[in-house]
C-alpha cells in the first residue's frame, strides 16, 4: 500500500520530473510488460510480534476516542487505527459537540499526521540538535533571570484545564513571565458581550427549538466550534415532516457561504451594513425601548428585514440569531439585546462562561503581545503551537518583532515562518500523537489520547512547560501524560474509583464531569445604555464604497491546514476552486471595476498591497471584497508554499473587516482550477435536481405525480439477499464537504494537484455539484452530492469488453480494478460522470511515511483502470463476514460519508428491508431518481430540496 | 536462365509455410497450458525458512492443532504466524540449548522479530479472511494441503482465481464440520454430497461469486 | 495481335469534353507495357529516397509519442473526464475508413467487373492495408493497460472469466483483425503474378532472388492463371462483405452508447457512407500525384479521375443525408439531452466553428463535383480530395468530442484540449502512412500489369466484335 500524498506536478506533463523520470519509467514499464501474465506474485515475508499484544487480531482494526481541537475547542472523534496505525477518523457520538458526525478538518487532520513536510528534529540556533540539548537550552533562557522576568509565553487558545492547571504552576514560578495566547476568534464575541453583559458570556444556540434562524454573516452550519452539532440540530427542523414543523432560515452575508445555501432568505450585503440589519431589527422589535439611531437603522433597506422583524416577532422565545465570529463587539451586542427581546434566553439561547482559558482577557489580544515584544522587555520568547509571525495583521509587524527577541523558542509541526524567524524550534505532537484534555464549546472535558508514538519524537506545549516547573534539568519533568491524569485525579476528588473513572473517559472519550453550567436567565441583565452608546458610535462606510473581508478559508482555516492535499483539493461551496484563494467579488462589482474572472489584480488596504486573482462568486455582495485567510505561505511546507494570496499581508490589526480598499487590474489573467466550470443546469431542474417548497408540497404533491412509471420490462427478479441502497436529502446537504474528504480517507483516493483539477481530471468519487438558479440579483444555490447511483440497469456495465464492472447480487455496481484495461467506455457511458481514471500512476514516488494512511481494506489504484465510488463495500463486506462468524452486536453498514455527515442528509441500507429507514426515504414523497427517465433505476433517491420561505416575501 | 534456387529450396519453402501456420496454432495453446503449470503457478516448490521448522514434527508428531499457533485462522484475517514469545512458551522448557533455535532466542531476548518467507501468496488485490472460511466449514487442507507430511512447507493448490472459483461456485464439495476443520486425516462420515448439503445449510453457506467478495 | 486493334485516342473534343474517355490509352504491346511499368519500379526517381528519409523522420517521432504514452500513461493526452475518448479513437475511426475504399474498389468493382478498376486497384488496395495499420494502432495504445491487451481476446483463462461480447469493443478488435488479415490476402495474392514478373526482369540475381522468394513458384502456367482466378474470386467475395461490416461495428461503439449524439440507429450506414467518401478522398490524394510523376496518363485517364469524382458526389450526398437525418430526429425525439447537443451544442458551442468547417468541407466542397470538367481536372480534384479529408477527421472528432462535453449532468460539462503528444500522434501516423506507401512506390508493382494487359485484351476482343 502506497500513500495519498500528492505531488501534483509530477503528473503533468509539462513538468519536467516526469520527462526525467521517463527512462527509469520505461524500464518499469517494460517490466510490467513481462510481469503480467503468467509469471508470479513477488516473494513477501510474514513479519510476526515478538510478543503479541493480548487483544490484537491482526488485520482487525480497533476504535479509539480521542479529540481534535481547533481554535481551543474540543470535537470527540474515534480513530480506525489497524496494528497501531491511524487511518481513519470518525466522530465520537458520545461527543456533545459531534454527535457521531465531524467536519471536513477532523476527516483530513489524518493525513497530516503522516505528513512528509513535518519537522523531523529540533533545531538549535540553525543546526540538528536533540531534545534534551534543546529543552536545556529553554531551561536556561527562561530560567535565566529570576521570576521569570524578560519571558514571554505564546499560546494557542485553549480549554484544556490541565494548560489551566500548568498555567497557574508557571505564574506562581515564575510571576514576572507573561503569557499571551495567540489567534482567538471569539474576542468580538466576547467583546460584546462584556459590552452588554458586564462580562464574558458565549451564547450556546438550541436550534432544535428553533422556528426561525437567522444568520447574520455566520457559516454556522459548515464552520465554527459547535458547527457539527448546530448542524445537526437544525436538520432536526429542516424536513417538511420533521416533528415540531420545518424552519425557516433567514442569512445575511457579503459572501456564499454554506449556511447561505440552505437560507429561506438570503440577502447579500456588505460585511459592513450587517451592523445596519441588526439595528433595523431592533428598532422594529423593540418598537423604540432601545434607542437606535435612524441613520443606522435606515442603511439596512429591503422588504426582507423588516418580513424577518414581523417573524421573529411572531415567533418569539421560539428563534434564534447567530452572528459571525467576524462581526464587530456591538453586532454581538445587539444580538445579546435581541435575545431580551424576544424571550429567547432560556428557550433557544443559554449563555454560559467561556471554555477558553482567559477568554476576552487582554492576553488574548495580538497588539497586546506586539506592543510587548515592542517595549523591548522580552529577551526570551516560547512560541507554543501557534505560527504567530504568519497569522497575524500585517501592521504589528510580528516577523520583526520575534527576530529581534535574543532567545525565541517555536513548538510548530512544520518548518514554516515562525520557525524561520525563531533560533530554537522543536517539532510539535501532532493530536494523535499527544496526551491532552479539552473543552468542548459547552465545556465537557474530553481526554486527548496517542493513537501512535510520536513519528518524528515530537512534544506537546504541555511537555514543554512542565520541563520549565521541574526543579532542575537533572529531575525528569512530569510527562503530559501523567499532567493529565493528574487534572483528572484532582478533578475527581481523590483516587477513590479514579482509576475506573479514567477507564471509562478514555473509552468513551468525555469525561464524567458535568460541561459549564449556563447562567441562570435571572442573573443576567442587559446594558441599554452601553449598547446605545455603541449604536451610536457605529460609522458605516457610505453606500457603493468598496469594502474587505478576510474570513477564515473553509478549507486552510488559518493556514494550519495549508499543506494538506485533501483539503486543498477540496472544492469551495459554489464554485468549486481548488489549490487556492482568490479575490471573489460580484459580478456587478467586477464590472464597476472593469475586471472579468482570472483577471490578476492588486488588492491595496491600509497602504498595504498584494496581487492575486479576481474571482467572479454568484451572490457576493456588491461592493466587497473578500480574501479568505490562511494562503500565500513561504514556509517549508511544500504543498502550501507559494499557493494563492497571504490575506495576512493585507489585515489591519483593527477590526476583521475593513473600508477604504482599491482594486486594480494588472492586465495579466490566470487560470484558476476549478472543478466544475459549469453551474448553469439549463432546465434540467426536474431531470437531475429538484427543488419544492413547504407550500407547494402541502398543496399538491408534485414530486410524486411527475414520476415515470417504470415498465414491467425493466423490474428486478426479487433478489434473496439485501439490496442496498442510498438516499440522500438534498433538504438537509449544507455543502460542508466533509463526506468528500471522509470517502478519501476511507477509500485512498488520490488528490491530482491544481493542475489535474484544471484538466478536469480530480478523482473524487463524491463529489458536490452546485447549481446555480433563481434570479441574477438574488441567486439560489442547489447543492447534489453526486456519487455512483449503482443503477440496477447500468449502462457503464454493457459496454465493458472486459466485464470489469459488473453487478453484484446485493445491487452493487462492482468495479473490479484488476480487470479493467482502461478503454474508459465505462466513463463515457455513464449519465453522471462520475467514474474516475487513473491517468497517472498518482501514488508512484511518494515517501514511504505516507503510504501509513492507506487503509489497507480497499486496494490502491494502479495506473491506467477506472475507480468510482463502492457505497464502501469493503465496510458492506467485512460486515456480513462479522456476522456469519458469529460476533455479537454487530454495528450496521455505515457508508464514510453517511457516518461523517453532520446533517444526517445521507442514508444508506438495505431496500429490501421495507422497515428500514432507507427504503421509507426511497417511498418518499420528496423522492426521485436523478435522470431517471433513463431507465437506469438508480440505487440512489434523491429527496427534493425543500425550502420554507416566507409567504409574506414573494 | 539459370534457375534462381536449387530444387530442394521447394521442400524449405512448404516446410517454411507449415511451420508458420504451426506456431501460429500452437504458440498460444502452449501459453494458455503452461499458465497452469506449478512453473506459472509456484506451487509445489518448498520454501526456505529462517528457522529449519518442521510441521510434521509439530503437528503429526506432537499432534499441536494448526489453530494454537496460526490463532488468526479463526478470528482474524490472517492466520497469522506465532510470535517468538509463543514459541518461548515450550521452547524455554525443551530444546532449550538447541543451536536451530538460536535465532528464536535471539529474537525473543533482543525483540528483534523473525522474518518468515510467506508461503501461499495472495496479489494485493485480493481480499482473503480467513475466519471467513474457518467458521463455514472450510478445512485448512482444502487449502494448505497436508502441511503435516511436509518438510519445509510449500503451496499445494494453484490458487488462481479459477480454482478459488471452482469452490466458491460450489462449496458444499469442500464443507465439513467446524470442529473437524484442522483435522489433517479428516473423512467424512457420510456421502461428502449428502454431508455438504446438510452443512451448507445448517452454516448458512452463500456461492458468493460477486467479485467485490475478494476485490475491494 | 497488333496494336492497330487498340481503340485510337479521340482527339475530336479535347480531354475535358470527351464523353467517353477510354479505359486505357495506347499503350503498345505487352512486352512494352511490362518494361514500361516495372521500369518505373526498377529505376526510381532520384527524390524518392528524400521523400523515403523525410517520412522515416516523422515515423520516428510516432514512435517517440507511442512510447511515451505507453511509459507515462494516457495522461500525457489531453483527454480528461468526461471526454475520455478523443484523438485517438478519432484518428482510429478516421484511418479505418480511409481504408473502406480501397477494399470497395478492388473488392466491389471486382465483382461488378467495372474496367476502369483495373488501373488503381493495385493503388487502393496498398492504401487499404497501411491505412489499417495505421488504424489498428490505437485501440491498443488508447487502453489504460495495453499490456493486458489480451483480456480482450476470447481465450481459456484461468481467471475464469472471458471477454464480455455485449461490448462493441469487443468485436472492434474481430472486425479489425478481420479486414487487415483479408486485405493482406487480397494484396498479396493480386500482387503475386507481378512480382514474378519482377523477379524475371531485375537487373541483378539477389534482387531476382528475392522476388523469386515472393513470387511463390509462379511460372505463368494456365493452371496458375486459373487457380489464381478462382483464388481471387473468393477473396473478392470475402472482402466485399467487410466494406460494410467492419465500419458498422465501429460505429456502434458509439451507437450502443446512451450518450446524447451518440445514440442513434443511423450510425452504421452513415459510417460506411463516410468511410467510402474519405476513402476515395484519399485515392485522389495519392494517385493524382503518383499519375503526374510517374507519367501514367495513359493507364489513370480521365475516365477514372471522372468515375471516382463520381463517387465522391455520390457519397457525400449519403454523409450530408445523413447529418440532416440525425440533426432531425433529433429534434423530433423531443428529447431535451439530445436537442441541446444537436440543437445547440454542435451548431453554436464552444466547437461550433468545427461544426460549420465540416459542413464546408464534407458538403460544400464536393458540389463543385457535378461539372465533368472539374472532376476530370487532376488539380481541381485533388483540392478538393484534400478538402474532403480534413472535413472527415473533423467530423469525427468533433462527433466524438462535442457529444462527451455536453453530457447529460451540466455539472459534468468540460471542454478537451489536445496535447503536444496527441498531436504528434495524429502527424505522426500520416507519416508513417506516406513512409509505407513510398515503400510500396519503390519496390512493388503499383500498378496491376497482368491484370491491365488482360484488360487490353479484352478490350482489344471488344472492338473486334464492335
Amino acid at each position: 500500500m502506497r500513500a495519498d500524498r500528492p505531488d501534483p506536478m509530477q503528473h503533468a506533463p509539462s513538468d519536467p520530473i516526469a520527462r526525467r523520470a521517463f527512462l527509469q519509467r520505461m524500464g518499469a514499464a517494460i517490466a510490467l510488460y513481462g510481469a503480467t501474465g503468467c509469471t508470479r506474485a513477488p516473494a513477501e515475508q510474514i513479519v510476526p510480534y515478538v510478543t503479541q499484544p493480548p487483544d490484537v487480531v491482526p488485520g482487525r482494526p480497533r476504535m479509539y476516542a480521542t479529540a481534535f481541537v481547533l481554535d481551543g475547542y474540543a470535537t470527540g472523534v474515534l480513530v480506525e487505527s489497524h496494528e497501531g496505525r491511524p487511518t481513519k477518523i470518525e466522530g465520537n457520538p458520545e461527543h456533545p459537540a459531534s454527535l457521531g458526525a465531524t467536519s471536513a478538518f477532523e476527516q483530513a487532520s489524518v493525513l497530516s499526521l503522516y505528513d512528509p513536510d513535518r519537522m523531523r528534529a529540533p533545531r538549535l540556533n540553525g543546526t540538528t540538535a536533540s531534545f534534551a540539548q534543546v529543552f536545556a537550552a529553554v531551561r536556561r533562557a527562561a530560567l535565566a533571570r529570576r521570576e521569570g522576568e524578560g519571558l514571554a509565553i505564546v499560546l494557542a487558545p485553549s480549554s484544556s484545564p490541565t494548560l489551566a492547571r500548568v498555567l497557574r504552576l508557571v505564574r506562581e514560578r515564575l510571576p514576572s513571565a507573561r503569557v499571551f495566547f495567540h489567534g482567538s476568534r471569539a474576542r468580538a464575541a466576547h467583546e460584546g458581550a462584556r459590552m452588554v453583559r458586564g462580562r464574558v458570556l458565549e451564547r450556546r444556540h438550541d436550534l432544535r427549538r428553533a422556528d426561525v434562524v437567522v444568520s447574520l454573516d455566520d457559516d454556522f452550519l459548515a464552520r465554527g466550534p459547535a458547527c457539527a452539532r448546530l448542524a445537526h440540530d437544525f436538520a432536526s427542523r429542516r424536513t417538511p415532516n420533521s416533528e415540531g414543523g420545518m424552519n425557516r432560515l433567514y442569512v445575511f452575508e457579503p459572501t456564499f457561504s454554506a449556511t447561505g445555501t440552505m437560507a429561506d432568505h438570503r440577502v447579500r450585503v456588505r460585511a459592513h451594513d450587517i451592523a445596519a440589519v441588526a439595528a433595523r431589527l431592533v428598532r422594529e422589535i423593540s418598537k423604540g425601548r432601545l434607542a437606535v439611531p435612524d441613520v443606522l437603522a435606515d442603511a439596512a433597506k429591503g422588504v426582507v428585514v423588516d418580513a424577518l422583524a414581523r417573524d421573529l416577532v411572531a415567533h418569539r422565545g421560539r428563534c434564534a440569531i447567530l452572528v459571525g465570529a467576524s462581526q464587530p463587539p456591538v453586532v454581538h451586542a445587539m444580538a445579546h439585546a435581541l435575545d431580551e427581546l424576544l424571550g429567547n434566553v432560556g428557550s433557544t439561547v443559554t449563555l454560559a462562561p467561556s471554555p477558553l482559558l482567559e477568554a476576552g482577557e487582554p492576553s488574548h489580544d495580538a497588539r497586546a503581545l506586539a506592543a510587548h515584544l515592542r517595549s523591548g522587555a522580552v529577551h526570551t520568547l516560547l512560541v507554543l503551537g501557534t505560527n504567530v509571525v504568519y497569522a497575524s495583521p500585517a501592521d504589528l509587524e510580528l516577523e520583526k518583532l520575534v527576530r529581534a527577541v535574543e532567545t525565541s523558542f517555536y513548538l510548530g509541526a512544520f518548518a514554516d515562518e515562525t520557525a524561520d524567524a525563531c533560533t530554537m524550534t522543536m517539532p510539535e505532537a501532532h493530536f494523535l500523537e499527544s496526551w491532552g484534555d479539552a473543552r468542548a464549546f459547552d465545556g465537557t472535558v474530553s481526554i486527548v489520547q496517542p493513537l501512535v508514538a510520536p513519528l518524528h519524537g515530537a512534544r506537546t506545549s504541555l511537555d514543554v512547560l512542565s520541563a520549565l516547573l521541574s526543579p532542575s534539568p537533572q529531575e525528569p519533568a512530569p510527562s503530559s501524560h501523567a499532567l493529565v491524569r493528574e487534572t483528572m485525579r484532582v478533578g475527581h476528588g481523590g483516587d477513590a474509583g479514579f482509576e475506573a473513572a479514567w477507564r471509562r473517559a478514555l473509552r468513551r472519550g468525555v469525561t464524567d464531569d458535568a460541561p459549564i453550567a449556563p447562567v441562570p436567565p435571572g442573573e443576567l441583565a442587559l446594558d441599554r445604555h452601553a449598547l446605545a452608546a455603541a449604536l451610536g458610535a457605529v460609522r458605516l462606510p457610505p453606500p457603493g464604497a468598496l469594502e474587505i473581508v478576510f474570513p477564515t478559508d473553509e478549507r486552510v482555516h488559518d493556514g494550519r491546514f495549508a499543506n494538506n492535499a485533501w483539503l486543498l483539493e477540496l472544492p469551495t461551496v459554489v464554485t468549486k476552486l481548488t489549490w487556492s484563494n482568490a479575490a471573489t467579488l460580484s459580478s456587478a462589482t467586477a464590472a464597476r471595476l472593469g475586471l472579468s474572472d482570472g483577471d490578476e489584480v492588486d488588492v491595496t488596504y491600509e497602504g498595504r498591497t498584494a496581487r492575486t486573482v479576481a474571482h467572479v462568486v454568484p451572490g457576493h455582495a456588491d461592493d466587497s471584497v473578500a480574501i479568505t485567510l490562511g494562503w500565500g505561505r513561504r514556509g517549508g511546507e511544500t504543498n502550501a508554499r507559494g499557493r494563492g494570496v497571504n490575506a495576512y499581508a493585507l489585515l489591519g490589526s483593527g477590526e476583521a473587516i475593513g473600508a477604504g480598499v482599491t482594486v486594480r487590474r494588472t492586465g495579466a489573467a490566470r487560470a484558476l482550477a476549478v472543478s466544475q466550470p459549469n453551474h448553469d443546469l439549463h432546465d434540467r431542474e426536474h431531470h437531475i435536481a429538484r427543488k419544492t417548497t413547504l407550500a407547494a408540497l402541502e398543496t399538491r404533491r408534485t414530486e410524486r405525480e411527475k414520476r415515470p412509471v417504470a415498465l414491467p420490462l425493466y423490474q428486478l427478479a426479487p433478489a434473496d439477499t439485501r439490496q442496498w441502497g442510498m438516499a440522500i436529502d438534498l433538504s438537509l446537504c449544507t455543502g460542508c464537504s466533509a463526506c468528500v474528504v471522509a470517502c478519501q480517507a476511507e477509500n485512498n483516493v488520490p488528490t491530482v494537484g491544481p493542475d489535474g483539477v484544471a484538466k478536469g481530471r480530480i478523482m473524487h468519487w463524491l463529489r458536490v455539484d452546485a447549481y446555480v438558479g433563481g434570479d441574477r440579483h438574488a441567486p439560489d444555490v442547489t447543492l447534489q452530492p453526486m456519487l455512483c447511483q449503482h443503477c440496477e440497469k447500468a449502462p457503464c456495465e454493457y459496454v465493458c469488453p472486459v466485464d470489469a464492472t459488473v453487478h453484484s447480487s446485493d445491487g452493487l455496481n462492482q468495479m473490479v480494478y484488476n480487470r479493467c484495461v482502461g478503454t474508459r467506455f465505462c466513463s463515457n457511458n455513464c449519465p453522471y460522470k462520475v467514474r474516475r481514471f487513473n491517468w497517472f500512476d498518482y501514488h508512484q514516488g511518494e515517501p514511504d511515511v505516507v503510504a501509513l494512511v492507506r487503509n489497507p481494506d480497499v486496494t490502491v489504484r494502479q495506473r491506467g483502470v477506472m475507480e468510482k465510488c463502492t457505497f464502501c463495500v469493503q465496510r458492506i463486506r467485512e460486515h456480513e463476514i462479522a456476522v456469519h462468524r458469529g460476533d455479537a452486536d454487530v454495528p450496521p453498514v455505515r457508508t464514510a460519508c453517511q457516518a461523517t455527515c453532520p446533517t444526517g442528509a445521507i442514508v444508506f441500507g438495505d431496500l429490501a428491508d421495507k422497515g428500514s429507514t432507507v427504503a421509507r426515504l426511497h417511498a418518499d414523497e420528496r423522492a426521485y431518481g436523478a435522470l431517471e427517465e433513463l431507465g437506469t433505476k438508480p440505487r440512489v433517491a434523491y429527496l427534493a430540496r425543500t425550502k420554507n420561505p416566507n409567504p409574506e416575501i414573494a | 536462365m539459370a534457375s534462381l534456387f536449387p530444387r530442394w529450396s521447394n521442400s524449405v519453402y512448404w516446410a517454411a509455410i507449415a511451420g508458420g501456420f504451426g506456431a501460429l496454432v500452437c504458440t498460444p495453446i502452449a501459453l494458455v497450458a503452461w499458465a497452469r503449470t506449478p512453473y506459472a503457478t509456484g506451487r509445489c516448490e518448498p520454501v526456505s525458512q529462517p528457522i529449519k521448522f518442521d510441521h510434521r514434527h509439530h503437528n503429526r508428531d506432537d499432534g499441536i492443532d494448526c489453530v494454537f499457533c496460526h490463532s488468526g485462522a479463526i478470528r482474524g484475517k490472517t492466520a497469522g504466524v506465532p510470535s517468538s514469545a509463543q514459541c518461548m512458551g515450550c521452547h524455554s522448557q525443551i530444546w532449550t540449548d538447541s543451536p536451530e533455535l538460536a535465532v528464536l532466542r535471539k529474537s525473543t531476548f533482543e525483540g528483534t522479530p523473525l522474518r518468515w518467507n510467506r508461503v501461499t501468496r495472495m496479489p494485493d488485490f485480493v481480499f482473503f479472511d480467513h475466519s471467513a472460511h474457518t467458521s463455514h466449514g472450510v478445512g485448512c487442507v482444502s487449502c494448505h494441503g497436508r502441511v503435516d507430511q511436509m518438510g519445509q512447507v510449500f503451496a499445494s493448490e494453484p490458487l488462481t482465481m479459477r480454482w478459488c472459483l471452482d469452490c466458491h461456485r460450489a462449496p458444499e464439495k469442500h464443507l465439513r464440520p467446524r470442529s473437524k476443520i484442522t483435522e489433517m486425516e479428516y473423512q467424512p462420515d457420510r456421502p461428502q454430497e449428502e454431508l455438504g448439503r446438510v452443512l451448507r445449510a445448517e452454516y448458512g453457506v452463500r456461492s458468493l461469486t460477486d467479485c467485490t467478495v475478494c476485490h475491494r | 495481335m497488333s496494336a492497330g486493334a487498340l481503340p485510337r485516342p479521340t482527339r475530336a473534343y479535347g480531354p475535358g469534353l470527351d464523353p467517353e474517355p477510354p479505359v486505357l490509352r495506347d499503350i503498345g504491346s505487352d512486352e512494352a507495357i511490362t518494361d514500361e511499368l516495372l521500369g518505373k519500379v526498377l529505376h526510381p526517381p532520384k527524390w524518392l529516397k528524400w521523400a523515403l528519409l523525410v517520412t522515416a523522420g516523422g515515423t520516428g517521432l510516432l514512435l517517440l509519442a507511442v512510447a511515451y504514452t505507453l511509459v507515462t500513461g494516457i495522461g500525457v493526452w489531453g483527454n480528461d473526464i468526461p471526454i475520455a475518448w478523443a484523438f485517438a479513437i478519432t484518428n482510429f475511426v478516421w484511418w479505418i475508413g480511409i481504408g473502406h475504399a480501397g477494399t470497395f474498389i478492388s473488392a466491389f468493382l471486382l465483382l461488378l467487373e467495372q474496367k476502369w478498376r483495373t488501373s488503381i486497384n493495385r493503388f487502393a488496395e496498398a492504401m487499404t492495408l497501411f491505412a489499417v495499420v495505421q488504424a489498428g494502432l490505437f485501440p491498443l495504445l488508447h487502453m489504460g493497460r495495453p499490456w493486458f491487451f489480451y483480456w480482450l481476446v476470447p481465450y481459456p483463462s484461468t481467471m475464469g472469466v472471458w471477454p464480455q461480447f455485449r461490448s462493441a469493443l469487443t468485436w472492434d478488435v474481430v472486425a479489425v483483425a478481420t479486414y487487415l488479415l483479408v486485405s493482406i490476402l487480397f494484396w498479396y495474392l493480386g500482387l503475386v503474378p507481378d512480382l514474378a514478373a519482377m523477379r524475371d526482369r531485375a537487373p541483378e540475381r539477389w534482387r531476382r532472388r528475392v522476388y523469386a522468394v515472393f513470387a511463390l513458384g509462379w511460372y505463368g502456367s494456365a493452371r496458375n492463371w486459373s487457380r489464381w482466378r478462382i483464388g481471387y474470386g473468393l477473396l473478392g467475395g470475402l472482402a466485399a462483405p467487410l466494406v460494410v461490416s467492419v465500419h458498422s461495428i465501429v460505429s456502434s461503439d458509439f451507437a450502443i452508447a446512451l450518450v446524447p449524439g451518440w445514440h442513434s440507429t443511423i450510425f452504421p450506414p452513415y459510417f460506411v457512407a463516410g468511410a467510402i467518401f474519405s476513402g476515395f478522398a484519399m485515392v485522389v490524394t495519392l494517385l493524382v500525384p503518383a499519375r503526374h510523376v510517374y507519367g501514367l496518363q495513359h493507364v489513370v485517364t480521365e475516365r477514372h479521375l471522372d468515375n471516382i469524382g463520381k463517387m465522391l458526389l455520390a457519397t457525400g450526398w449519403m454523409v450530408l443525408w445523413s447529418y440532416v437525418v440525425e440533426i432531425w430526429s433529433a429534434w423530433y425525439s423531443g428529447d431535451t439531452f439530445e436537442q441541446y447537443v444537436y440543437l445547440v451544442a454542435r451548431p453554436f458551442g464552444p466547437y461550433g466553428f468545427l461544426f460549420w468547417t465540416v459542413l464546408a468541407c464534407n458538403c460544400l466542397a464536393p458540389q463543385a463535383l457535378w461539372w465533368r470538367r472539374v472532376r476530370r481536372s487532376p488539380l481541381v480534384l485533388w483540392f478538393i480530395a484534400g478538402a474532403i479529408q480534413v472535413g472527415m477527421w473533423t467530423e469525427r472528432f468533433f462527433l466524438i468530442v462535442t457529444s462527451q462535453s455536453r453530457g447529460f449532468l451540466p455539472s459534468s460539462w468540460n471542454l478537451y484540449r489536445p496535447s503536444i503528444v496527441d498531436v504528434s500522434l495524429l502527424l505522426g501516423t500520416l507519416a508513417f502512412f506516406c513512409f509505407l506507401f513510398l515503400l510500396f512506390l519503390r519496390f512493388v508493382p503499383f500498378v496491376a500489369i497482368s491484370e491491365l494487359k488482360a484488360l487490353r485484351h479484352e478490350l482489344a476482343e471488344e472492338k473486334r466484335h464492335g
